[in-house]
């Protein structure tokens, strides 16, 4: 395959790198899957390309985009723990609501943003080499978020947001409330993940209200392809994970298409994709498990007790 | 320093599964005192912590803790007073977070949490310092995750934790019973150092009545929401395991004539 398209894949896995390090917060540290994030990816493209179409810079409509994700996190962390719904259901009313707002937003289904200034043409017009403009921008974007993420996460406040998915009562003992933690967590996810819909409109050149599609999947994905992959043991290196995890995610729907998948195969590639990441543990240990059985069943063959032999196998009665 | 009274608490109010957990405790402890909690399983003794500290809110009554009217106030904002510590060694501390990211939790109670590291080098000097006098070894451990730790280490850690920022008081619930013998004996050592050393008011719920007799300045006895016995100074020093248990017979006797009264009465 020619270098273009491995880097297409790479470009991809970073803009989408955004959506999963805000997907991170939620599913990982909060331990609160959001299913907001399908609206608000498309919300950050609405508003975006709206902004934009309205003459507003670039740099405007994607921090207006930004802030919009913050508000739709708002909007499910007040259902959530004001009202008491539970999290997936905030998550899919605040999504399905998206939607209808969405469309309204934009004025149709899909605002096109040709011949129009994103920051992808300011960037080129600075002197990039066109070819590496997205990468650019998107890797920019993607270094900037984990660094502040790392900083952010072992402040004081941080370490409340991240107590808050770990143990509720403690850190409730400790005189933090949790339910602010929880709505200033879902804002800080969602604001990334329409960024990263404010980033992909511009760089592809439109805003559909459809792009929001399969993106918690694909989020997901990522994360959980990053920590099966790298196996992370610290903060920086976890987020750095979950963004090599959407590369990887990216270039293996990339080889599945140009090994003779379908686009509308991707879903169950997808989706084998993450059962594959899940069960990794779960068969690494019954090979071990099988291994160890049959190390001891040959020992045990010869006359030999092995230290490792499982207690079912040796002598009930001594 | 906390003053209850006629503190009363139903969980499941109206259902059929209606259980009245307090009916209407009052209780004063002083500044300094020392009180152990002891009661059969279900007689309200964490409900009552719970109240205090805010874990649950009570359906009626008062509780002032110093010259403030905590009785509504919401769990995390009186936290900034109260220290707790939880029978449970996985309900204390957060397992994916390290032994000095807790201590700096711990360290930040009652504060405004800002937006700034929370870990710095002159506070690890200082968790260092008290980690070295529990005395186990934890002091060369800061960066590791707390997950990795045994229920003993982590219940003592969550003791450190409870009174790092010095409250105004501690509550202990049950807090040694997940431990093995040994271990507990380290912690309730501990416990009796850091609580005088510091003259903590403490209320400490424990199912041992020999802890509860030799260990404070005081015992309660709580049997179905209520405060039965409640002993200190030379009264209570006259009291034995013996005399308590059948003071606990004594008490279930006289509520098991009560039961009779009312069901011939009704
Ligand atoms: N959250 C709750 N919801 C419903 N009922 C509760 C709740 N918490 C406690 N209770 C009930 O209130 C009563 C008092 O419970 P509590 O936990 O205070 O007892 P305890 O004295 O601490 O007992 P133990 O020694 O077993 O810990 C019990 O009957 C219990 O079932
Ligand atoms: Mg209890």
């Amino acid at each position: 395959m020619p270098f273009w398209v491995w880097l297409g894949s790479i470009e991809e896995g970073l803009v989408y790198g955004l959506t999963a390090l805000g997907m991170y917060i939620t599913f990982r540290i909060l331990s609160m899957p959001d299913l907001t994030v399908d609206g608000t990816f498309p919300l950050g493209a609405a508003v975006a390309a709206t902004l934009i179409t309205a003459g507003y810079p670039p740099a405007v409509a994607t921090a207006a985009a930004w802030a919009a994700g913050c508000l739709g996190g708002l909007f499910t962390g007040f259902l959530h723990t004001k009202l008491r719904i539970t999290g997936l259901l905030a998550g899919i009313l605040c999504m399905s609501a998206l939607y209808s707002m969405n469309l309204r937003i934009m004025g149709r289904s899909n605002v096109p943003l040709l011949r129009l200034p994103t920051i992808f043409r300011q960037v080129e017009a600075a002197g990039v080499p066109y070819d590496y403009v997205e990468l650019l921008v998107f890797g920019a974007f993607v270094v900037f978020f984990i660094a502040l993420l790392h900083w952010f996460l072992r402040t004081e406040v941080g370490h409340a947001l991240r107590a808050t998915g770990d143990n509720e009562q403690m850190i409730r003992s400790l005189g933090v409330s949790t339910d602010a933690m929880k709505v200033l967590g879902l804002a800080l996810a969602n604001s990334l993940v329409a960024l990263s819909g404010a980033l992909l409109a511009q760089s592809q050149g439109y805003a559909d209200a459809g792009m929001g599609i399969g993106i918690i999947v694909s989020g997901l994905a990522s994360v959980i392809i990053g920590e099966a992959l790298f196996r992370p043991r610290g903060l920086l290196s976890s987020l750095i994970a979950v963004v090599l995890g959407s590369i990887v995610y990216r270039i293996a729907i990339l080889v599945a298409l140009r090994s003779g998948f379908a686009p509308t195969d991707l879903k169950i590639v997808t989706a084998m994709l993450v059962v594959l990441a899940l069960s990794m543990p779960a068969i690494k240990d019954q090979i071990t498990a099988y291994r160890n059985k049959r190390a001891a069943l040959s020992a045990r063959a010869r006359g030999v007790a092995t230290a490792n032999a499982p207690a079912a196998a040796r002598p009930k009665d001594f | 320093m906390l003053r209850l009274q006629h503190v009363q608490k139903t969980f499941n109010p109206g259902a059929s599964n209606e259980k009245v957990a307090l009916r209407g405790v009052s209780l004063t402890i002083a500044e300094g005192e020392f009180a152990t909690v002891i009661g059969s399983n279900g007689a309200g003794k964490s409900t009552l912590l719970n109240v205090i500290a805010g874990t649950h809110l009570p359906d009626a009554g008062s509780i002032h803790l110093g010259d403030r009217d905590i009785t509504w106030m919401p769990e995390h904002r009186r936290a900034a007073w109260i220290g707790r510590v939880f029978q449970d060694p996985l309900l204390g501390t957060a397992g994916s977070m390290t032994i000095e990211e807790n201590l700096a939790m711990a360290a930040a109670r009652g504060r405004r949490r800002r937006m700034r590291l929370a870990v710095n080098q002159a506070m690890r000097a200082h968790f260092r310092d008290e980690l070295a006098k529990l005395g186990l070894g934890l002091e060369d451990r800061l960066d590791t995750r707390v997950r990795f730790l045994s229920g003993g280490q982590r219940q003592a850690l969550a003791l450190l934790m409870a009174i790092l920022q010095r409250p105004l008081l501690l509550l202990l619930d049950e807090h040694t019973a997940a431990l093995d013998p040994r271990t507990a004996r380290q912690i309730l050592e501990l416990t009796e150092r850091v609580v005088r050393e510091h003259r903590l008011t403490t209320l400490m719920v424990t199912h041992n009545l020999e802890h509860a007799l030799s260990m404070g300045d005081r015992t309660i006895m709580m049997h179905e929401g209520e405060a039965v016995l409640d002993v200190s100074g030379a009264e209570r020093a006259a009291h034995t395991v013996d005399s308590l248990l059948q003071e606990f017979a004594r008490v279930r006797g006289e509520r098991l004539v009560d039961d009779k009264i009312l069901t011939t009465r009704a």
